[in-house]
């Protein structure tokens, strides 16, 4: 029996901060994660992390930009506490031993990001994420905080209406094991694999939002995600903003530089809905290649600029599509890249239900609103990784243990004999690739009534077909095949909440773009969506946004 | 997915097998794949995995050579098999072999067990010791030296060093590239106080000193860090702070001779280094040598231009002292 | 063809027989050679490792002496190569460096313009002395030989430095072998370390690295060895009986320098290219080589 005071699932850089949290605070903390925690996701993330940190720049400015960014959904008093608290979490990681980059004189450089007024990103040569997620994670080390490496949480166990513990499958040896805690920080990050056309990684299954839908908590703002809008076209690799930042500009197939059209003042630095919706209409109206893509031009940036500022882009451009920036033009195409929504949270970090916290991607205070500014996440990560795992700590400290998981356990048991058994003629590969098709195709950038109707039902009639999928690998050791089969319970779940949250926001707001609803319309809409699992059902409740100092206006660029 | 209008190319590939459950031990299967222009080993893995035989087994997660999951040997080489196109390979060796990484244990098919990597990176304390003067705001470090971690400060952990590291290979204890590159990361970094004593450990058997030079880990770092340089940049920081070991012992040993005439003195350097007791451990290696008549010169006459050796080496010290380092 | 000579220091030295063979065969293949009798050591990266710097000067000084001379450098030990070649490369793609090495060398009356080529005797054979004309030269049949070649790690890593061979798929000196009439063997070892740079540090883990290189180009037939590193010879002949012992396993598998190999293929006999003086008898080398018609020996300084 594995007993802790606190668990975290999850052991990125919000999992990793909240765990150093915890564990600061005096917990007995334990991470649990499907991946070794420098394999997760954050690594990807290239760019920056914004703070108001230089002179002239405010809290109040970067808070006003995310807000904008967010076509004004986020939730305000939340911004305030992320955007006052961000100068303080970049002086924590680089006393923590962070490599951010310096001038001349020695000073934290930053960068320009699309949306915000001022640079404010401040950034790891081309590998901020991966630079923020080394340093947590040796602050595991250096605090001899327990890891459970390549544990994959499979239900939350909720005992009288409270968290008493976590069942996890452990990929190397197959067995379902049983962790005892007071409370859990749910830090899985990203789900954007139901997508078919995505920069996630091929283990981000959103498996926590699906966990804790099921235990009783709420997604909120599932329909607004966000699409990246520089991919490198073929494999989706994200080819980061920074590109954009150092000077980067985009093309249509005619040459021109077309996003003077959408977006006159910020031309290519506009936020991220703004351009991935541009390249879209560029492709929809035929003046993109024929399979979907614009150029990114860095040509006149010289060989030498793009080595020492964007070595990232280079390579990938080089090993991923052959092309070399300096000489050509990279092929370029939106991909699903963030979701803004995530289980709701307070702005502790605590859901509805006691024991059960959330940060960082999974989680939805919310910070982004229907639109997330770049730099905004890796921020997140930290300030409210920080928060949920302190306050994950103090409610161990006041509660007891709740006892009684046995019966999730042999639930869990069974789901996986079911699984291994199964003689079904389905397939989990064919049913994973017509959902990210439909959700590609029907849940995208553009949105509308009769795309999304027919996405609810292809991915309910998916569900239906799951129950008769088959495993096809007997192994104990290492069966990718049964944790495939068990993220793709999740994406589908996660899916029909998407699909149906969208299908009932009758407007266009952020990441959220429906032509059939053109305009935002705050009147009926400035709210946020609940999704609940009640019994076998998903329903969907509303929430105020909680405004503070800025009255939402309308967002140009 | 496939470059766009390519097309479709047919390949064999051998993909080594084993779970230690079906009692079959170890053996090659082979596939059909698609090894079309713009397809990685990686692709091709998933083809299998998905298509052909769900009981294949290997890690991976980002596809964009960032996570380090993927690393596995392929046709001889280990390299994350997101980044490896892989008609490039089969052009050039007419095959596709993969193979799970080197140096560590095979748990199943293509994947192995990292703990002893992990041991090793644990064991040179990778975080930040910070001194006590700790500034309000961030550190101030000038540009030029925080870069001097751009030789390490990349890595992602995949382990395609450690896999190819000869020095591992006879001897298991060695720390591997892997965890000194990540040594090297924070004796560079101004802002960690623990220099002297991170020296002092590494400079310790199976560390810095054990390194033999192969370039290996240097070739195959799929992130281009370059561990074998920062094995070399400890080695001398380690000797300018007086730390003395087996290794420094011998490496100045060299040094000085060629300060004395220019060029080696064999003879000088394996008894310096090696000392009495170690001379005579060699007995007989030597007396084979002197039989033969193989025995280097014991006095080496300088070169005409030592005394440029001496020039320089003056011009070198006054540098440093003045405080300009490379 | 005309060189710059560096001998290196073994391979006049401990490994003098390199240096002799060396060039003898160079004179037979005409490849004319101005040694740099006052070039110092180029560090082997042991001065590396006490003073970076002053490996870095001592190396740029060499450059500069051969450029003064007005030609290229050829050396016959890999790790002579890959030190002067990395200390070329430094000087050639940093100016700033290059400027404050020069401002030092000024002070012994020389200068680095970056104009010189470092190029080892194996990329010369193969490249400009071309096979076809080795093959030409070839004296004796040596058909009996199945020939393990030994790179020496620094000869063909890393890949982006030398540019002469694949580092994951090497091939000179075997297809310099194919030339002379022997049979090359194919064992994945002769691309690692022979061992030799840890052999004072740690003895037992260079032995065993040093024994598998061996007994694997053994167990695939090989009844020589040829290495084209004077240190790799050490730790391959001189210390041979310790990776038996090591290994517990008897190797008795001859070791050649490059040269001497192609001075036995070209008609040199065996005792002036010294194969005496190595540790590891060398007869059955010698016994292998059969006349291929009435051998000819050439004269001294034809």
């Amino acid at each position: 029996m594995n007993r802790y005071d606190v668990l975290v699932l999850g052991g990125g850089l919000a999992g990793a901060m909240a765990a150093r949290a915890a564990s600061a605070a005096g917990a007995d903390v334990a991470v649990v994660s499907k991946l070794h925690p420098l394999r997760s996701h954050t690594v990807a993330a290239a760019g920056g992390i914004n703070a108001a940190l230089a002179e002239g720049d405010s809290w109040e400015g970067h808070a006003f930009d995310t807000i904008k960014g967010s076509d004004y959904l986020a939730d305000q008093d939340s911004v305030e506490i992320v955007c006052r608290e961000a100068a303080a979490a970049v002086v924590e990681m680089d006393h923590l031993g962070t490599p951010f980059s310096r001038d001349e004189a020695g000073k934290l450089f930053n960068r320009p990001f699309g949306g915000h007024g001022l640079p404010r990103a401040y950034f790891a040569g081309d590998r901020t994420g991966l630079s923020l997620m080394q340093t947590a994670w040796e602050q595991l080390v250096a605090n001899e905080i327990t890891v459970y490496n390549e544990w994959a949480g499979t239900s939350l166990i909720v005992e009288e209406g409270r968290f008493a513990g976590l069942i996890a499958y452990n990929v190397a040896d197959g067995r379902l094991d049983e962790f005892q805690a007071k409370a859990v920080v749910i830090c899985t990050g990203p789900g954007g694999q139901m997508y078919g056309k995505t920069t996630n990684a091929v283990t981000c299954t959103g498996d926590g939002l699906a966990m804790a839908l099921r235990a009783g908590g709420a997604l909120k703002d599932m329909e607004f995600v966000q699409f990246h809008p520089t991919s490198l076209h073929g494999p989706n690799i994200l080819i980061t903003e920074a590109a954009r930042g150092e000077g980067g500009i985009m093309k249509n197939a005619k040459g021109e530089r077309f996003m003077e059209r959408y977006s006159p003042k910020m031309l290519d630095m506009a936020p991220r809905d703004i351009v991935s919706r541009a390249i879209q209409t560029e492709a929809n109206e035929g003046r993109a290649y024929p399979e979907g893509y614009v150029d990114l031009d860095l040509t006149h940036l010289g060989a030498e600029r793009i080595r020492e500022r964007l070595p990232e882009v280079h390579e990938f451009a080089v090993n991923f599509a052959g092309v070399d920036p300096a000489e050509k033009p990279i092929p370029i195409e939106p991909a699903q890249h963030y979701i803004m929504g995530g289980i709701a949270t307070d702005n502790q970090g605590a859901t509805n239900v006691p024991g059960i916290y959330a940060a960082g991607e999974c989680a939805c205070v919310s910070l982004h609103g229907a639109n997330r500014l770049g730099g905004n996440a890796l921020l997140e990560c930290i300030v409210f990784g920080k928060l949920a795992g302190s306050a994950a700590a103090e409610f161990a400290q006041k509660h007891a243990q709740v006892e009684g998981g046995a019966a999730a356990l042999s639930t869990d048991d069974r789901r996986i004999d079911g699984l291994m058994a199964s003689e079904g003629t389905e397939r989990v590969e064919r049913i994973r690739q017509e959902l990210k098709r439909v959700m590609w195709e029907r849940v995208g950038i553009y949105r509308n009534d009769s795309d999304m109707t027919l996405a609810v039902g292809a991915v309910e009639d998916l569900q239906r077909r799951y129950a008769n999928v088959r495993v096809g690998a007997k192994n104990t050791k290492f069966n990718y095949a049964l944790l495939e089969a068990m993220e793709l319970r999740n994406l589908l779940d996660l899916a029909e909440v998407i699909a149906k949250c969208a299908l009932i926001r009758q407007e266009s707001r952020g990441a959220h773009a429906r032509t059939d609803y053109p305009k935002r319309n705050d009147a009926s809409w400035l709210k946020h969506s609940l999704a609940w699992l009640r019994g076998d059902r998903v329903e969907i409740t509303y929430e105020p946004v909680r405004i503070t100092k800025w009255e939402p206006k309308e967002r140009t660029y | 997915m496939g470059a766009e209008g390519a097309d479709v190319l047919v390949a064999m590939i051998k993909v080594y097998r084993f779970d230690p459950e079906d009692g079959r031990g170890a053996r090659y299967d082979e596939f059909e794949v698609d090894a079309a222009p713009g397809r990685t080993v990686l692709d091709l893995l998933h083809d299998i995995h998905y298509n052909e035989d769900p009981t294949l087994s290997f890690r991976r997660s980002c596809q964009s050579a960032i996570c380090g999951s993927c690393a596995m040997n392929v046709n001889g080489r280990t390299g994350l098999t997101c980044s490896t196109q892989a008609k490039p390979l089969l052009d050039r060796d007419g095959y596709l072999v993969v193979e799970p990484m080197k140096n560590m244990p095979i748990l199943k098919d293509l994947v192995v067990d990292m703990d002893g990597f992990w041991e090793s990176v644990h064991d040179v304390d990778p975080f930040l010791q910070a001194g006590r003067k700790v500034p309000k705001g961030p550190y101030i470090v000038p540009k030029a030296r925080m870069e001097l971690l751009k030789i390490a400060q990349d890595c992602i952990m995949c382990g395609s060093c450690l896999s190819e590291c000869t020095s591992r290979e006879a001897n298991p204890d060695y720390l591997g590239p892997a965890a000194l590159a990540k040594a090297y990361r924070f004796v560079a970094d101004e802002r960690d106080e623990a220099r002297h004593g991170r020296l002092m450990v590494y400079s310790e058997a199976n560390g810095i000193w054990d390194c033999d030079t192969c370039l290996y880990c240097n070739e195959v770092c799929p992130i281009h860090v370059k561990p074998m340089d920062a094995i070399m940049r400890m080695r001398e920081m380690s000797i300018e702070a007086g730390i003395q070991s087996q290794g420094s012992k011998h490496a100045i040993a060299f040094y000085d001779t060629i300060l004395k005439s220019g060029k080696l003195n064999e003879f000088a350097t394996a008894n310096k280094s090696l000392g009495l007791k170690g001379m005579v451990a060699q007995s007989g290696v030597a007396t084979k040598i002197i039989l033969h008549w193989k025995t280097p010169e014991i006095r080496k006459k300088p070169i005409e231009g030592v005394k440029d050796v001496t020039k320089l080496a003056n011009l070198i010290e006054r540098k440093k002292r003045r405080g300009t380092r490379r | 063809m005309k060189y710059a000579y560096f001998p290196g220091c073994v391979g006049q030295d401990s490994c003098k027989e390199l240096d002799v063979s060396t060039k003898l065969i160079s004179d037979v293949l005409g490849i004319e050679l101005v040694e740099l009798e006052d070039a110092t050591c180029c560090g082997a990266g042991f001065v590396q490792d006490v003073n970076y710097d002053l490996a870095l000067a001592l190396n740029a000084r060499t450059l500069a002496i051969a450029e003064k001379l007005h030609l290229d450098i050829l050396t016959v030990c890999s790790t002579c190569q890959f030190n002067l070649d990395r200390a070329n490369r430094e000087l050639k793609d940093d100016p700033k460096k290059l400027a404050g090495v020069n401002k030092m060398l000024a002070e012994i009356g020389l200068r680095y313009s970056g104009t010189v080529e470092i190029k080892h005797l194996l990329w010369v054979l193969v490249d400009e002395v071309g096979l076809a004309e080795l093959q030409r030269r070839v004296k004796v049949d040596l058909s009996d030989l199945n020939v393990a070649s030994f790179y020496g790690c620094q000869l063909i890593r890393p890949g982006t430095l030398h540019g002469y061979d694949d580092p994951d798929r090497p091939q000179y000196f075997e297809r310099l072998i194919e030339a002379l009439g022997g049979k090359p063997v194919d064992y994945e070892e002769r691309k690692k370390c022979c061992g030799f740079p840890i052999t004072f540090v740690n003895e037992d883990a260079s032995m065993r690295m040093n024994a598998k290189n061996m007994l694997a180009a053994k167990g695939k037939g090989a009844d020589v060895m040829a290495t084209s590193c004077p240190l790799c010879h050490i730790n391959l002949d001189m210390y041979q009986g310790k990776a038996e012992k090591v290994s517990g396993q008897r190797i008795e598998l001859p070791i050649l320098h490059l040269p001497q190999l192609v001075g036995l293929a070209i008609g040199i006999p065996p005792e002036r290219l010294l194969m005496k003086r190595h540790i590891v008898s060398t007869k059955s080398v010698a016994r292998a080589v059969k006349p291929k018609e009435e051998a000819k020996i050439p004269a001294m300084g034809s």
